[in-house]
């Protein structure tokens, strides 16, 4: 009886069961949802513009001035004997102290960073296809983006081949069971692709944009100028040991191609060639807008003291983060052509050529007495800032006790007078210790207290002048002098200064000095004093100072030359190491040395 | 045959136990609180069938008790037994029974749960019985708790004795006569049972207090209750009461060293943004997390765990083995249940809690003053912070204030103590209709800063309803409300740590980095700035003020339907609930007067000159929405001896939630903060939403025979929106068995000082889901536009968009198998109570990522997989006693656990040297270089052949590990060591004396270390003076500990991550002490208060460990953290 009962309850329990849960039975879509924060990967190849939200993305690769980017960009300054980094950020007393490696591979360590976009790159190239054009229009757009894309991509792999030679080449996505297991290529296979991929994409882009909202976007010139580059780099003694002149002579042809698709031109004011966002030297840039920008560039680079000089409020903001050391100064030519030199005391008296107390001409500028290019790129004690404001790197002593190197424990300071923006004035902090600091991209009437947002200065990645540079070069060591002469007069043109001539290994010193002036703390010199094999004797150096000391009666300065920072350049540092993080993964050929 | 007091109120022979198996009204009135409980309506659900022809009303009793739980009381003296009734019940009510057995008897009767209390007026009694001799009780009195509600059914019997009797439900008692030299026991389910020595004594009152461990004790567990007494799993549970000792602002503080296993680490205590760290048996996860689950009232996934009010918890219960497999895929990490109070018989009783705290860091490094920091870097030689002997002698001296100065910061920052302060009221009462708990509450807190702004307040309210609709049907309504109000200064910023992840540490950063050779004020008082910034002026709010207010609204109802007419203990509960959070922030910031001071002018010039540009403002704007809707079909029912508790539920639950963010900046005035008073140039927004789901059904299987033989089944199976739909699907069994060995004669008739003896064995499978949504779909986010990339001749942003990592179509739970046994008992009355466990976890599937093998030239961003394996494993015991000795009560316990946990598999780089791989090493191990000392001698140094390069005498000497003759990576060895604790302990103490009660807690964990290098971050920062005091110096090379002065950003030489930096985090802390007066009831009852309980406490009074200059629970590699907080407490709890 007791029994029956119980089979009876169970079974109404299980009736009662199935009753409850229908009631929830029509919840499917409970379960069916899709993230709303994202788009599926299948639209975003089926719709053009999303398509070109993914290239905009990629071209994220590309330097630019501000923060993570600016190691890419004039901060690859402090890697070479131009500059250092007041910060050390970018663990450049790793460098500099010799012991970069695999473990330790510094803030100019860029494999992570390149493999990461052109993962981007091939899966665009691997999915693009699955996108049908509906017309002529819509394929122009495609062909574009791809060539957009190859260009890009030829970027990450000219960049890797030039820090650490041959490389692994990627050109299709993983999927997350592959196998992973790739070895390195040669430099040559490296530059092959990086080549194939710029035909590629100079078949597919455009002269140039209709539209100017579309200025910065790589265009038909762009990827030829990044060409000229690649065989430029290619065919120096550094990947070209065997001095192979055809190399050259396709260095010369790829920077000839540009020049003659008549696009670019040099621009008449060297300064403000680098402040303005569009003009015809710039064969590829990255802007930046007021708004949107990091603004930190701008904040960082400033010389303390100057940000606010428009309200004579001069004890506010600047970091003076990146500065510059003596040996790029020195090579500055006087603007009559000759050498400045520390032995002439009429050099030594007055080493920027701006005359007493800072005389300036009717445009605020100083009294001309060196290189232009000088002004333009540097800021020194004495440089105008912003008009009527000039920098004041000198200190004034009031004894004579003073020490002038502060390595020494015996350092001993009495002063008590500075000059504004003076390392030793208790209110600085961000002075330039070395007495200068970065200025090229920098914009002089950028004001710290007025500004929330700096202004738009961009970053030029390719400008003509390179590219006349690179064809000087390339003509020159494929054993035509004439056109190198003639063409590296051109660059000194545009800046008034008198033109060259010279022959043999003089004239190669002539060329590789211009190109060191004319593009100097734009990055290039890090890739130059490598490929041409210098470095280890013009990087072994200690990075050199200056201290002015002004004469408290009189107002004269003293130049005194000072080792800043000790430095040690091994010659393994010609190629970056394999990073550690990589080889615990998987085992692939470092670089010698390491 | 169960129990029936005798004639004189003896106890018959077989009752020993009665005591033990009685059931009252207090335990109605805990398992009230349950809306999933059962007990409460056993007498409502029992349907009882009963056949007897000529019995007495003994035998119909007898038969009753042999049917059902149901115990019969009644005093013999007065109860005529000889009337034969005949009876023929089917499937009725104990109610209807005695309705029908007692018509036109003057027998009147009470319900408490299964304990049946007969009344016979004495002076109407007939029969056989003896007659009542009016005459003078030799003792008598009243029964309370402590509240002062009396308690009806109490047992008080004459210790030795079988003579006893029960309270009325007055509580009242009395004992006609009494023996020279007797000692009473008092006891009642679930309240400690007291002794007290008659002597001279006419009347005693007595209150009795909750019996937190008594084994009849129900506690929480997934989806219901349990007998502590027939519990299979491992639950800690400790009572909000005991909570409410602990003078803290977020509840798991509260919970630190009460519950064995229950590891709490304070990482950060900012006010209102505290981040408490709970593991529940140690780490098992390295990738997924390792929080556990936390249920309120029922509901999971509910946000404000910590914002909880202690006053307003009836108990907190933790899961930590199979007991948590019924909460399936998110399980696997322990799970925390929460109940709040709910109202109870009786009249309204209104409840004031105050407390006002004084509150203070535990531990702050001193700082070097500004000579020692200009001493420290001019040996350092860094290059523009080098002084002359006669500057540091200037900055010693201090006479100097703009230009040498010399002063504490953390006199200008920290005030002495911080005021913090809560005020709970609270109404609780009811009928058998209705039953309500209503609370509120205020809570403030300051900062530890200085005429800071900071601060937090937090109200709410709370209120739970249960009613009864109609016999079978009864709801319960649950709302509460809360606000929280975060108030910042700019420049307070969070920071993210990966161990602990976002703290606040802003200012004491700020603090601890202050290069103390600038002034913070000039001589005349004007701010100074250093960095550009002003500390002082930015902690009072000058640099604008950030306010997160968040509202949290958590409803839910329940509706419990028993089904009598279908069949006995048959039930359908369902419950809906909905909560809704509301984050806005308001963030403006503004600039404020700094001077600059021009020593050779002597001019001070102010440097905010702009005010406008820099005044901006951020509005965040956060909703969220979660849903939980659930459905329970229930059986409980005892057959004779077999007892069932059986359930099958399914429950859904959805969340939506959406942000909105809107900026402008250069705001004309700082009056209005409020976008359209902003420049609509500089304007900016964003916005996203996220939904979620989860659906689940599951069911226990409950059974037990006579309380003695025990098992639990649970099956979950579980579908989360996280997996693709082919893997969403879970299942998650659990099976634990028990044993009262303490049932058994062998035990019970042999070993008669055990009161309970209980092994019990448990396995379980969870999961764990705890990674990022939708990683098995390939996706696109759109970058904001701060983070895009800009074309044009006049820049503008472009959209830009990335796929958000490499998809994994497996991607699907992790599996935590858990085996668990324990032995738990009493012995002598409670002079010994012990718990003790052994658990192991095996953690499979465990999600992680390849990022070791899978290559980077590979690119990918890589997705989670399954691949990982870990086991964890421990040993928890727990000690108690208890005792009375005359008026003083107490009771001492003692927990402590030992977990250890390794890694079995991960995904390790094959290159790396086995003495660095993870495996076999705890998860959380550090990799660190291996020290010796510093050099401290020239001829240590040239003595030691292998050196970084760049070493030189004073600095860390590192050990060449693999003898390869460079120190470098592979040098780097693994250590079984982390922050989280290998042992953690609690040492609990409460005496009761005369109204008096103090309560001490001490806790601590051990073998645990934390990584403190200050050094890191010095450069043109101060330092902590415990460096600078045992730096290296020429003078000191003998005795030195820390290596000499260095600018860091230029040699990161001795910052090397190495153990000369890792320290033990042991520590033994006096984590609470508590010392309360009740006021005596007749004093107060003048006043019309029934209690009156005034109390000084305390929390993190006392702390032993190694570390010294920090609190030990510090896991900023920087030493820079909001420590936690020690408080001085008074407080004050009224009931009127």
């Amino acid at each position: 009886m007791q029994n029956f009962k119980t089979m009876r309850n169970i079974y109404k329990i299980l009736v009662a069961v199935i009753l409850s849960f229908s009631l929830f039975a029509c919840s499917d879509e409970l379960l069916d949802k899709q993230p709303l924060d994202k788009f599926s990967e299948a639209s975003v190849w089926q719709d053009l513009n999303l398509a070109e939200a993914y290239v905009n993305n990629q071209y994220k690769v590309l330097p630019k001035l501000g923060w993570y980017e600016w190691i890419r960009a004039y901060q690859l300054s402090c890697f070479t004997d131009e500059a250092t980094h007041k910060y050390g950020y970018h663990s450049i007393y790793d460098y500099w102290g010799g012991i970069m490696g695999p473990s330790i591979p510094t803030g100019i360590d860029v494999w992570r960073y390149h493999y990461g976009f052109i993962k981007g790159c091939n899966e665009f190239l691997q999915k693009i296809d699955t996108y049908i054009p509906e017309d002529d229009e819509e394929e122009a757009i495609k062909d574009r983006l791809t060539g957009e894309i190859y260009a890009l991509r030829a970027w990450s792999y000219m960049d890797l081949a030039a820090r650490y030679g041959g490389v692994v080449l990627i050109t299709e996505p993983f999927g997350l069971n592959d196998d992973f297991l790739r070895t390195r290529s040669t430099f040559d296979q490296t530059v092959e692709l990086v080549i194939s991929d710029l035909d590629n994409a100079i078949q597919r882009l455009p002269l140039s944009y209709p539209d100017d909202s579309n200025w910065g976007r790589i265009t038909k010139g762009a990827a030829m100028a990044m060409k000229s580059r690649m065989l430029l780099y290619a065919a120096s003694p550094l990947f070209n040991p065997t001095n192979d002149i055809t190399k050259w002579e396709q260095a010369a042809a790829a920077a000839k191609a540009v020049i003659d698709l008549d696009l670019y031109e040099m621009e008449g004011d060297f300064k403000q060639m680098f402040l303005t966002n569009k003009n015809r030297e710039i064969i590829l840039s990255r802007g930046n807008d007021a708004v949107n920008n990091d603004g930190y560039f701008d904040y960082f680079e400033v010389a303390e003291g100057l940000g606010g000089g428009i309200d004579g409020n001069d004890y506010n903001g600047g970091w003076s983060s990146t500065m510059v050391g003596q040996a790029l100064v020195d090579d500055f030519e006087w603007d009559d052509g000759t050498m400045f030199d520390w032995e002439n005391p009429a050099h030594a008296a007055d080493p920027y050529g701006i005359g007493e107390n800072g005389q300036v001409d009717g445009n605020g500028d100083p009294l001309r007495k060196r290189d232009p290019r000088f002004y333009a790129s540097i800021t020194f004690d004495g440089s105008p800032w912003i008009s009527d404001s000039l920098v004041q790197f000198w200190i004034c002593e009031e004894s004579n006790n003073y020490n002038l190197n502060p390595f020494n424990p015996s350092f001993t300071l009495s002063y008590t007078v500075y000059g504004r923006n003076s390392i030793g004035n208790p209110k600085r902090w961000g002075v330039a210790e070395t007495g200068y600091s970065y200025r090229k991209s920098m914009d002089p009437y950028y004001n710290i207290d007025k500004e929330q947002f700096p202004r738009s200065t961009p970053w030029i990645i390719i400008r003509y002048a390179e590219i006349l540079l690179n064809y000087a070069e390339a003509s020159f060591e494929a054993g035509d002098p004439d056109v190198a002469i003639h063409w590296i007069n051109q660059v000194r043109a545009r800046v008034d200064m008198p033109p060259i001539s010279g022959s043999g290994d003089e004239l190669r010193e002539i060329i590789r000095h211009e190109r060191r002036v004319e593009l100097c703390l734009e990055g290039h010199h890090f890739y130059d004093a490598r490929r041409w094999m210098i470095a280890h004797e013009t990087f072994n150096k200690p990075l050199v100072g200056v201290r002015i000391v002004k004469d408290k009666f009189s107002d004269t300065k003293v130049y005194n030359l000072f080792e800043y920072e000790q430095r040690s350049w091994p010659e393994k540092y010609y190629l970056q190491p394999i990073p550690q993080y990589e080889l615990e993964k998987v085992t692939l050929q470092q670089n010698p040395g390491y | 045959m169960k129990n029936l007091l005798n004639a004189a109120g003896r106890l018959l022979p077989c009752n020993k136990k009665l005591f033990l198996t009685m059931r009252f009204s207090l335990l109605l009135l805990i398992c009230s609180i349950l809306t999933a409980n059962a007990a409460s309506v056993y007498s409502q659900n029992a349907k009882l069938s009963l056949k007897l022809d000529d019995a007495t009303l003994s035998e119909v009793f007898d038969a009753v008790e042999e049917q059902s739980e149901f115990v019969f009381f009644y005093n013999r003296d007065y109860f005529n037994d000889s009337r034969l009734v005949s009876v023929n019940f089917e499937d009725k009510q104990i109610s209807e029974i005695l309705n029908e057995l007692f018509t036109g008897e003057p027998v009147t009767y009470e319900i408490y749960d299964r304990n049946i209390l007969l009344k016979i007026p004495p002076s109407i009694s007939t029969g056989s019985g003896k007659k009542y001799m009016q005459q003078e009780p030799a003792v008598s009195g009243v029964v309370t708790d402590v509240t002062g509600q009396p308690i009806p059914g109490a047992t008080i019997v004459v210790k030795g004795t079988l003579q006893g009797t029960v309270t009325d439900t007055e509580g009242r008692f009395a004992f006609a006569e009494m023996p020279a030299g007797a000692v009473l026991v008092f006891s009642f389910v679930g309240m400690q049972t007291q002794e007290v020595p008659v002597g001279a004594q006419k009347r005693i009152d007595i209150v009795l207090s909750e019996d937190v461990i008594g084994i009849d004790a129900v506690i929480a567990i997934g989806y219901g209750t349990q007998k502590k007494a027939t519990l299979t799993g491992s639950v800690a549970a400790v009572q909000g009461e005991d909570l409410a000792r602990t003078p803290a602002s977020t509840l798991s503080s509260t919970m630190i060293g009460r519950m064995p296993g229950v590891i709490v680490n304070t990482r950060s205590a900012s006010p209102g943004e505290e981040n408490l760290q709970i593991n529940i048996r140690g780490k098992s996860s390295w990738q997924s997390g390792n929080n556990p689950l936390i249920i309120i009232d029922g509901i999971a996934n509910r946000s404000g765990f910590e914002r909880l009010n202690p006053n307003d918890i009836e108990s907190i219960s933790v899961l930590k083995d199979a007991s948590a497999a019924i909460y399936g895929s998110r399980a696997a990490n322990g799970v925390i249940l929460v109940t709040t109070k709910r109202g109870r018989d009786g009249k309204p009783t209104l409840e004031y809690t105050g407390d006002f705290g004084l509150t203070q860091p535990t531990r702050v490094p001193e700082m070097a003053r500004s000579w020692q920091f200009a001493q420290y870097y001019t040996e350092a030689q860094r290059s523009g912070f080098i002084y002359s002997a006669e500057e540091i002698e200037k900055f010693r001296q201090g006479a100097d204030p703009n230009l040498y100065p010399n002063y504490n910061i953390e006199d200008y920052i920290l005030q002495k103590v911080a005021p913090q302060s809560s005020h709970t009221f609270s109404i609780r009462g009811g009928n058998n209709i209705v039953k309500y708990y209503i609370s509120s509450r205020y809570l403030y807190q300051d900062s530890y800063f200085k005429e800071g702004i900071d601060d937090y307040n937090s109200y709410n309210v709370r209120s739970n309803l249960d009613a009864v609709i109609t016999e079978n049907l009864k709801l319960s309504v649950n709302l509460s409300a809360r606000r929280d109000d975060v108030t910042r200064a700019i420049g307070s910023n969070s920071v993210y740590n990966v161990n602990v992840g976002y703290t606040n540490i802003g200012f004491f950063e700020w603090m601890l980095g202050n290069r103390p050779t600038e002034p913070i004020f000039y001589a005349n008082g004007l701010p100074a700035p250093i960095y550009n910034v002003n500390l002082v002026e930015m902690i009072r709010g000058k640099a604008g003020q950030k306010d997160d207010r968040t509202g949290t609204v958590n409803s839910q109802a329940t509706a419990r339907w028993d089904m009598p007419f279908i069949t006995q203990g048959l039930f359908l509960e369902g419950t809906a609930a909905y909560d809704f959070v509301n984050v806005r922030t308001k963030e403006f910031a503004k600039s404020y007067d700094m001077y600059a001071w021009d020593n050779s002018t002597g001019e001070y010039v102010n440097l905010n000159v702009n005010p406008v540009m820099s005044r901006s403002l951020n509005d965040y704007f956060y909703n969220s929405y979660s849903t939980t809707l659930s459905a329970k079909l229930g059986y409980e029912r005892s057959f004779s001896r077999h007892n069932i508790n059986t359930f099958v539920a399914y429950e859904q639950y959805s969340i939506l939630y959406e942000w909105i963010n809107a900026t402008r900046n250069t705001f004309l005035s700082d009056q209005i903060p409020y976008q359209f008073a902003g420049d609509a140039n500089t304007q900016q927004n964003e916005g996203s939403g996220y939904e979620f789901a989860y659906r689940n059904i599951f069911g226990r299987f409950g059974y037990n025979y006579a309380e003695k033989y025990l098992i639990d089944f649970t099956l979950r199976r579980d579908e989360s929106l996280k997996f693709p739909p082919e893997k969403r699907a879970g299942l998650f069994p659990g099976i634990s068995i028990g044993w009262r060995l303490s049932e058994e004669p062998f035990i019970k008739d042999r070993f008669t000082n055990v009161d309970f003896l209980k092994a019990r064995a448990s396995f379980g499978q969870m999961g764990s889901d705890n990674v990022g949504d939708y990683q098995y779909l390939s996706s696109a986010s759109l970058w904001s536009t701060f983070d895009s990339y800009v074309f044009g001749s006049d820049p503008s942003v472009v959209c830009t968009l990335y796929f958000t990592g490499t998809p994994n179509p497996n991607i699907t739970w992790e599996v935590a198998n858990t085996w668990n046994i324990g032995l738990e008992g009493t012995l002598w009355k409670g002079l010994l109570g012990f718990e003790a466990e052994y658990f192991l976890s095996r953690r499979s599937n465990i999600l992680a990522t390849r990022n070791a093998s899978v290559p980077t030239y590979a690119g990918m961003t890589l997705p989670d997989e399954n691949i990982g394996k870990a086991q964890n494993q421990g040993v928890e015991l727990m000690l108690s006693h208890r005792n009375s000795v005359s008026n003083l009560r107490y009771n001492l316990s003692g927990n402590i656990a030992f977990t250890s946990n390794k890694i079995i598999y991960m995904d390790e780089s094959p290159n790396v040297p086995d003495y660095q791989k993870r495996e076999g090493y705890p998860i959380d191990s550090w990799l660190l270089y291996q020290t010796d000392g510093i050099f401290n001698t020239q001829e240590e140094f040239d003595a030691t052949p292998v050196k970084r390069p760049g070493a030189r005498v004073g600095d860390i000497k590192y050990i060449d590990v693999n003898k390869d003759g460079a120190i470098d990576d592979n040098d780097k060895i693994r250590l079984y060591h982390s922050c989280i604790p290998k042992i953690i302990f609690g040492l609990n103490s409460d005496f009761e004396f005369r109204g008096f009660e103090l309560s001490i807690l001490f806790q601590g964990q051990a073998g645990a270390k934390t990584y403190v290098n200050p050094n890191e971050r010095n450069g043109d920062i101060n330092l902590p003076l415990w460096i600078y005091d045992n730096r290296w110096t020429p003078e000191t090379a003998e005795s030195a500990t820390i290596p000499r002065p260095f600018y860091h950003r230029a040699e990161s030489y001795n910052t090397l991550k190495s153990d000369f930096w890792l320290r033990d985090a042991s520590f033994l802390r006096l984590k609470n002490l508590q010392l309360g007066y009740n006021l005596p009831v007749d004093l107060i009852s003048v006043v019309g208060l029934k209690g009156a309980r005034f109390y000084v406490s305390g929390s993190n009074l006392l702390l032993i460990d190694k570390i010294k200059h920090y609190d030990p629970e510090v896991v900023n590699d920087l030493g820079v953290y909001y420590p936690a907080t020690r408080i001085y407490n008074f407080g004050v709890n009224l009931t009127f």
